[in-house]
């Protein structure tokens, strides 16, 4: 008899060995740390570089007030008052300013301003001009209000939200920038889940496909039992897609307070050890459903263009929370975050999707967690037996009552 | 007796299609045993459900005295039709995992796999990827894949297509080799040269149906001689209704018919007064065989 643990352990290994090895894996693996690399510590760096020469700090603005609109404000940072259009064009064509506005004497009437630029490129891009409006409203502003009105007319609000529970009790949920850089992290998490779980089902649906097309797998069916390859070659492609999760958390858990130090916007950014429990947690069983599928789609197809397209069939319910990130995320507890969150396909993402979006729903996230561990189990099981079957059916075309003989008879 | 295969009213139907229909027969522990037919007959349908790789609908399969196939698969050799290896793995490292799934160490794997490239000449190949490798190449990798763990049962589905001869004859050195270990051989062919040249018994199938089965020699001499070779100085003329091909050094075959026989021949030799230096019944080729009972079956269709 064949010594299937023993068997499972050396596939287990092979396929884990193979898969790392790929080019394309190491790529996406280490790709992703590259990128937050780039995001801690490159971009700072960069943007420290490139804005000693931005607009907006620097005496770079210059303008004509014909209609004496300026007159009572003090000074602004970055802008210089010409007297008249020719000592204001000649230093924007020595290079010395970005840009030039000429505020007529008619201008409180007709709102109208002329922009000069050295440059033919499409204006809308252009950030001066709404540095030179802002500085327009504080003058309009200032013209009937108080200072301190001047600084509301700029920023009107800036707001706090307050989430109200059954009860009525309200909690702080911080502010809208608050909001934002709390859901970061749980949707990147969700984003590179469903890219980890897809890449380690489709490298499964690969490794069976391709081992059925070119025969090799007549020589693995007579070294060792067909579910001894399934549990080998499942285990194994999972195992690199969790060492490919540890990478990023890892690189997530370094880069993130070096991001949160050196964006302002960004400074409450953390990650929890809950979040990271939840997303190996949710890579598993997500994998195994997605895995249990693909080597059941692998088995019984006969080869590698059937089987990619059947797939898709698998893939696209994956997906959906991704499009419907937009609904899930500002209505976490709503009806469509909660049926995806329950449903065992798109579980894994719509459930770090609610996170993302600040669910109260704990309980809800563990139950989707054990639907899909529980629904992963049974389709393992349910897979060994498709996988024989589908071995069985070598050669053959793939027929509905063929696949069901072959079921039985594996049984 | 001891079998080292034993195949009993075996049947596998693909939908309506009976693709292999009570076929029964054994193999002797030792033996070099050939599997015949032609293409389409239901051989690698055979040999996959030997092996377990399809069910079959009726019948008994007994491997190594007595095992089921999932008992005996561990000491079971086996060249797939088709030929196909991982293309991206180096060739050692295929040897070596497949060694492993057959129940060797890792380092038992490696050497043994490394011993058998030495032996069919590719070791300087072995840190290449199969993709590299020329077809007949990855055909030898395959073939050493399948002696790798020393098996008793070494099964092989058509093992000479697409060899050169100097491959077939390393090959069929090997598999002499194996044998005399004390492994038993089957193979599935259509090339007839090699089952005379290898074999002592031999089964012969052709649309789906066992046609004949037994030692070669008895299949042989059971349908009788079909000609006569003499070598004289020379030949008489009067042989009425005789077909006579000449051969070189004085020897010419005479085709048998009723009117025919050797006796007639002697006969005329003797009144002609010429003395014969040799005079032998020649025994039909397998092929001859082969040909005659195939025609019988498709005309029977």
């Amino acid at each position: 008899m064949f010594d299937s643990t023993g068997n499972i352990r050396i596939i287990l290994i092979e396929e884990f060995r193979r898969q790392i090895r790929r080019t394309g894996w190491r790529i996406f693996t280490f790709g992703v740390p590259v990128v937050v690399f780039i995001a801690a510590f490159i971009v700072p760096i960069a943007v420290d570089a490139f804005s000693a020469g931005d607009v907006t700090d620097g005496d770079h603005i210059g303008y004509v007030d014909n209609s004496g609109i300026t007159d009572s404000l003090a000074s602004f940072p970055g802008l210089t008052r010409f007297g008249g259009l020719d000592d204001g064009t000649e230093s924007l064509a020595k290079g010395d300013l970005k840009a030039l506005f000429v505020i007529p004497v008619d201008y409180v009437s007709t709102g109208h301003v002329d922009w000069y630029r050295k440059n033919s490129g499409l204006a809308t891009g252009d950030e001066t001009s709404d540095a030179f409006r802002n500085v327009l409203r504080a003058a309009v502003a200032d013209e009937s209000l108080p200072p301190e009105l001047v600084a509301r007319v700029l920023l009107p609000a800036d707001y706090t939200i307050f989430t109200v529970d059954d009860e009525g009790r309200p909690e702080s949920s911080g502010t809208v920038q608050d909001q934002i850089v709390d859901a970061a992290p749980a949707f990147i998490f969700s984003m590179f889940l469903l890219m980890s779980i897809f890449v380690g089902s489709a490298s499964l649906l690969q490794s069976v496909t391709e081992e059925k097309e070119n025969r090799m797998v007549e020589m693995l069916v007579t070294s060792t039992s067909p579910v001894s390859i399934m549990f080998g070659k499942v285990l194994g492609l999972g195992a690199a897609g969790l060492l490919q999760i540890m990478v990023w958390m890892v690189a997530a858990v370094i880069g993130a307070p070096r991001i949160s130090s050196q964006f302002e916007s960004f400074s409450s950014l953390s990650i929890e050890f809950s979040l990271l429990m939840l997303l190996i947690a949710f890579y598993l069983a997500g994998y195994f459903v997605f895995a249990a599928l693909m080597a059941s789609i692998g088995a019984a197809s006969t080869s590698v263009r059937e089987a990619s397209q059947i797939s898709a069939i698998v893939i696209i319910p994956g997906v959906i929370p991704i499009y419907a990130s937009g609904l899930i995320i500002p209505n976490p507890d709503g009806t469509l975050g909660r049926v995806l969150g329950f449903f065992p396909l798109t579980s894994p993402t719509a459930s770090m999707m609610r996170i993302a979006g600040g669910t109260t729903a704990t309980f809800e996230i563990i139950l989707g967690l054990l639907t899909t561990i529980a629904t992963g189990v049974l389709l393992m099981w349910l897979s060994a037996r498709v996988f024989r079957a589908g071995l069985l059916l070598y050669g053959q075309r793939m027929t509905i009552p063929s696949i069901w003989r072959a079921l039985r008879q594996s049984g | 007796m001891t079998y080292a295969l034993e195949i009993n009213g075996l049947t596998k139907r693909f939908g309506n299609k009976t693709v292999v229909d009570d076929i029964s027969f054994t193999v002797d522990e030792g033996d070099v045993f050939g599997f015949l037919g032609p293409n389409g007959s239901g051989k690698t349908t055979t040999i996959r459900m030997v092996l377990d790789i399809l069910k079959p609908d009726h019948g008994e399969i007994r491997l190594l005295n007595g095992l089921t196939a999932g008992q005996a698969m561990p000491r079971v050799g086996y060249l797939p039709e088709e030929r196909g290896l991982l293309r991206k793995e180096k060739v050692s490292s295929i040897l070596r995992y497949l060694g492993q799934l057959r129940g060797l160490s890792k380092s038992e794997a490696l050497d043994r796999g490394l011993e058998l490239l030495h032996r069919v000449g590719l070791y300087e190949h072995r840190d290449k990827k199969v993709e590299g490798l020329s077809r007949g190449m990855t055909q030898l990798v395959q073939f050493v894949a399948s002696l790798i763990h020393h098996p008793d049962l070494i099964i092989l589905d058509e093992p000479f297509s697409g060899l050169d001869p100097l491959n077939v004859q390393l090959m069929k050195e090997m598999l002499s080799v194996e044998q005399k270990r004390g492994a038993t051989i089957v193979f599935s062919t259509h090339v007839l040269s090699d089952v005379e040249e290898m074999c002592e018994r031999v089964a012969l199938i052709a649309d789906s149906k066992m046609v004949l089965f037994g030692d070669l020699r008895d299949i042989k001499q059971s349908r009788g001689a079909n000609a006569v070779t003499v070598e004289a100085p020379s030949h008489p003329d009067n042989l009425p209704g005789a077909q006579r091909y000449a051969g070189r050094g004085g020897r010419v075959e005479y085709r048998l018919s009723e009117d025919l026989t050797p006796n007639t021949i002697l006969k005329a030799y003797a009144e002609a007064g010429i003395v014969l230096s040799r005079f032998e019944q020649v025994l039909p080729s397998l092929n001859d065989i082969f040909i005659e009972e195939v025609s019988l079956v498709r005309q029977h269709r």
